[in-house]
């Protein structure tokens, strides 16, 4: 810089360095500026959404968690339609997933299993939530049960299953082997859901009742 | 620092700093700054939310409050252990903590329209009805919340709540599953049972001495008694030192003088004033302001109207310059000479000086103190010289006692010197005694080595009743009780120890048959029923096969139960209600709601300092 002497001469040396470096520099500040803004306005954009989302299953629940003697068939269509729109409007979301657990539950208190079966199989393929999951897992087989598709909800209970979800799983795979007349399988589902219940503190008065059933007629 | 940075205002360094200020300012808001510098270690980490220690006093408070509300008078804050309380609100804190990272984990929002519409609906931020933002803010504060941590402890809330409702009201009850718990809860069983009842077999027990014998021998750790002593102690007693006292007729004249004289020092005295100050006018000029003014009321002008045309106390001056009813000593010393100088009610006083200035007092009224006459205050004074007169001897006593002590040879000597009786206590050890041995001061003086090894007199005690000292009279080492102080004891836990033995004997004879007539109780219902049986037979009905007796143990003995038959019905049959159908799903969402909960806490790391 010592040899600069006149201003002419930084002057040139400023418009030199700006010819070099003067792009690269406008490009990197742009794209610094750009994605730190873009970075934001996702950001903002999924708070938005997560909120709004909020506000509707906020709805949801409200309506849902009425007494049965203050629910009436409009509240009950409004509650479906509060589903539909968490599983169309927000399905990136948990709200989504949260959305067809609760349009299978109404589908199945209409007594149309197969929606409430369809629904749930294709929330266990989409969710990226396992609580969620191994919870539909339980209540998909129940429905199968409830269809007479013992084997069908036997396999939906197989494989990878989260120890703090084990009453449930043993509970009903118990009741599938009973009523496809494997009383002994059944009771062995059972002690091992009775086990679990007692390790997790759960009730478990139905379990002993079917266990000591089991036990004391014989059949198994 | 800061006179640095603005003389370098203008400098690079400085921009820079500011520039930096500004960003992190805009971008992450004041709290970023001031949370820097709270370093306190958190008690606990829960997946990384810190639980600290204003979080537990926090709770902590709350958990007090709510006991207050439950025991209302009784409650008494010794009565809680605080470490106790601590570990559980940190319990509580964790459990908290745990659900808020499982509403994160789900990804759950909560909007900043909800957590409006929450905190306007908090009744305690009410104010006749209405929401105020000064009650929001005082309570916070009170509480060590600031309303942006307070936002996030509400949003967590509701995002902790939609997560419980996502599991808990989605569930699913099946008709199937209803009719097999119907059918099994409707279950029918024909029993019969025979309960042994042990307190009737208890009479047919005979003991043997030799039984009895065995039994103290193998248990003389259970009969273990305590070291014991009884004490000889010579004690100056104060009631005794009360009522020992003589107070005499001119004792209490001069006492009445004295009440008399400080009954008046009480008189009260209302004063008005005028204050002159030399602040702006010199202290000459004051004076002879205050004189002039003197005069004036003396001459009849009203003093009210002076005070408010001259007085330059701001306080009183357009109050006729009243400073109201007071007492001697209420005022700066040579302000309350003067007032008690003053004869009659309506007498203005020549100025005086204070620090204020001067002041022209005028005397407004009198209130005479109440005097007791002589009989209504006798009772008292008589009290309270009998009361002084026994703390004093009790004084020149104590050291007489402590001096004997020291010197006698023997705790008699000590009784004859002082002309006070020696008594003896019983036998007591060091948790309990009775008489003066109540008093653990006692105890403890009475087991320390000096009395108990070196068989010394002890230094002088003192109790509320008194003071004494003491030397051992009696010494009762550790030992066993004897045979016959827990021949009883013994004969009742051996008695019932034979007599549930001998029932399962009668039981099992029952079960393999070789008993004629027992008497059976028949009994026939559904498993959700109640019964006449006890809960523990009708249970044990319900689990076992048919024609296979077996003993339960009952809250009087034992009992045999045998299963005549089983009838379980259909479970196609069974009815399915509506409540039935919600209680079903009552028990899933549950068992739902605890299994998220367990695998949200599996899954969490809890770090504990």
């Amino acid at each position: 810089m010592t040899d600069m002497r006149t201003e002419e001469e930084q002057v040139e040396a400023i418009k030199n360095w700006w010819q070099k470096n003067g792009t690269g520099l406008v490009v990197t500040l742009v794209l610094v500026t750009g994605g730190w803004f873009g970075w934001n306005g996702y950001q903002d954009n999924k708070q938005a959404k997560g909120e709004a989302a909020s506000m509707v299953y906020s709805q949801l629940i409200d309506t849902v968690a009425q007494p049965l003697s203050a629910q009436t068939d409009a509240s009950r269509v409004q509650a479906q339609a509060l589903a539909e729109q968490l599983i169309t409007d927000f399905n990136d979301t948990v709200y989504g997933d949260f959305g067809q657990l609760f349009s299978a539950r109404f589908a199945a208190d209409a007594g149309d299993y197969t929606a409430a079966i369809e629904q749930l199989q294709q929330l266990i393929g989409s969710s990226k939530q396992p609580a969620i999951v191994h919870s539909a897992r339980a209540r998909l087989a129940t429905l199968q049960v409830q269809t007479e598709q013992y084997d069908a909800a036997l396999v939906t209970l197989s494989g990878n299953v989260d120890g703090a979800f084990l009453v449930q799983f043993e509970t009903i795979k118990g009741d599938a082997y009973w009523l496809q007349g494997d009383t002994v399988s059944a009771l062995a589902a059972y002690t091992r859901a009775l086990t679990a219940a007692q390790e997790s503190g759960a009730s478990a008065q139905v379990l002993q009742r079917k266990i000591d059933h089991l036990v004391s007629t014989g059949e198994a | 620092m800061l006179q640095t940075i603005r003389d370098n205002a203008q400098g690079t360094i400085a921009k820079v700093i500011v520039f930096f200020i500004i960003v992190v300012f805009a971008l992450w808001g004041v709290e970023s700054i001031v949370s820097i510098g709270s370093g306190e270690k958190p008690e606990a980490v829960v997946g990384g939310k810190e639980i600290n220690e204003i979080d537990i006093v926090r709770v902590m408070e709350q958990q007090k409050e709510n006991l207050r509300r439950q025991f209302g008078e009784q409650y008494d804050d010794t009565l809680f252990n605080e470490t106790f309380l601590r570990e559980s609100a940190i319990e509580q804190l964790i459990e908290q903590r745990i659900a808020a990272v499982g509403a994160d984990k789900l990804g759950l929002y909560a909007s900043t329209q909800s957590v409006d519409e929450t905190i306007v609906g908090i009744p305690a931020f009410q104010v006749e009805g209405r929401f105020s933002r000064e009650q929001f803010q005082n309570i916070l504060r009170m509480n060590g919340w600031s309303p942006l941590s307070f936002r996030a402890s509400l949003e967590e809330d509701i995002k902790v709540n939609q997560a419980r409702a996502g599991f808990i009201l989605s569930n699913i009850e099946t008709p199937k599953n209803v009719q097999l718990t119907e059918a099994l809860m409707n279950e029918q069983r024909r029993f019969r049972y025979v309960e042994i009842d042990r307190a009737l077999l208890e009479n047919d027990i005979t003991l043997s001495q030799a039984d009895i014998e065995q039994f103290y021998a193998d248990n003389q750790q259970r009969f273990r008694t305590s070291e014991k002593v009884a004490i000889n102690y010579v004690m100056i007693n104060r009631q005794a030192l009360l009522e020992r006292q003589i107070v005499e007729e001119d004792e209490l004249q001069e006492a009445y003088q004295d009440y008399v004289a400080s009954a008046n020092d009480k008189e009260q005295r209302a004063s008005s004033h005028i204050l002159i100050e030399w602040a702006e006018r010199t202290e000459q000029e004051a004076l002879a302001l205050a004189r002039s003014l003197q005069t004036r009321a003396q001459a009849g002008e009203d003093f009210a109207e002076l005070a408010k045309t001259y007085s330059d106390d701001i306080g009183t001056r357009n109050n006729g310059g009243s400073l109201g009813l007071t007492i001697r000593g209420s005022f700066m010393a040579e302000y309350d000479q003067t007032l008690y100088e003053l004869a009659a009610v309506g007498d203005v006083s020549a100025p005086v000086k204070t620090d204020f200035g001067y002041h022209v007092i005028r005397l407004d009224r009198v209130v005479a103190p109440e005097v007791r006459s002589f009989a209504e205050a006798r009772a008292e004074l008589e009290r309270d010289i009998r009361a002084a007169k026994a703390e004093f001897s009790y004084a020149l006593e104590l050291q007489e006692l402590a001096n004997m002590a020291f010197s006698a040879r023997s705790i008699n000597d000590v009784a004859t010197g002082l002309n006070l009786p020696l008594q003896t206590t019983a036998l007591f050890d060091r948790e309990q005694g009775d008489g003066v041995a109540q008093h653990m001061r006692v105890r403890q003086a009475a087991f320390a080595q000096d009395v108990l090894l070196d068989r010394e007199i002890s230094a002088v005690v003192e109790t509320d009743d008194g003071a004494l000292v003491m030397a051992l009279a009696e010494y009762e080492p550790v030992g066993v009780k004897t045979l016959a102080e827990v021949e009883s004891l013994i004969v009742a836990q051996l008695t019932r120890e034979r007599a549930t033995s001998l029932s399962a004997e009668h039981a099992q004879a029952i079960i393999v048959g070789d008993k004629a007539d027992v008497q059976w109780t028949e009994v026939t219902t559904r498993y959700r029923e109640n019964a006449k049986a006890p809960r523990v037979i009708q249970q044990k009905a319900f689990a076992i096969a048919v024609n296979q007796p077996v003993q339960v143990a009952t809250t009087r003995g034992i009992a045999v139960v045998v299963t005549d038959a089983i009838d379980m019905p259909e479970w196609q049959s069974q009815e399915v209600s509506q409540d039935a159908v919600e209680m079903g799903r009552a028990q899933w969402s549950r068992l739902d709601m605890q299994s998220y909960q367990d695998w949200v806490r599996n899954h969490t790391k809890i770090e504990r300092r």
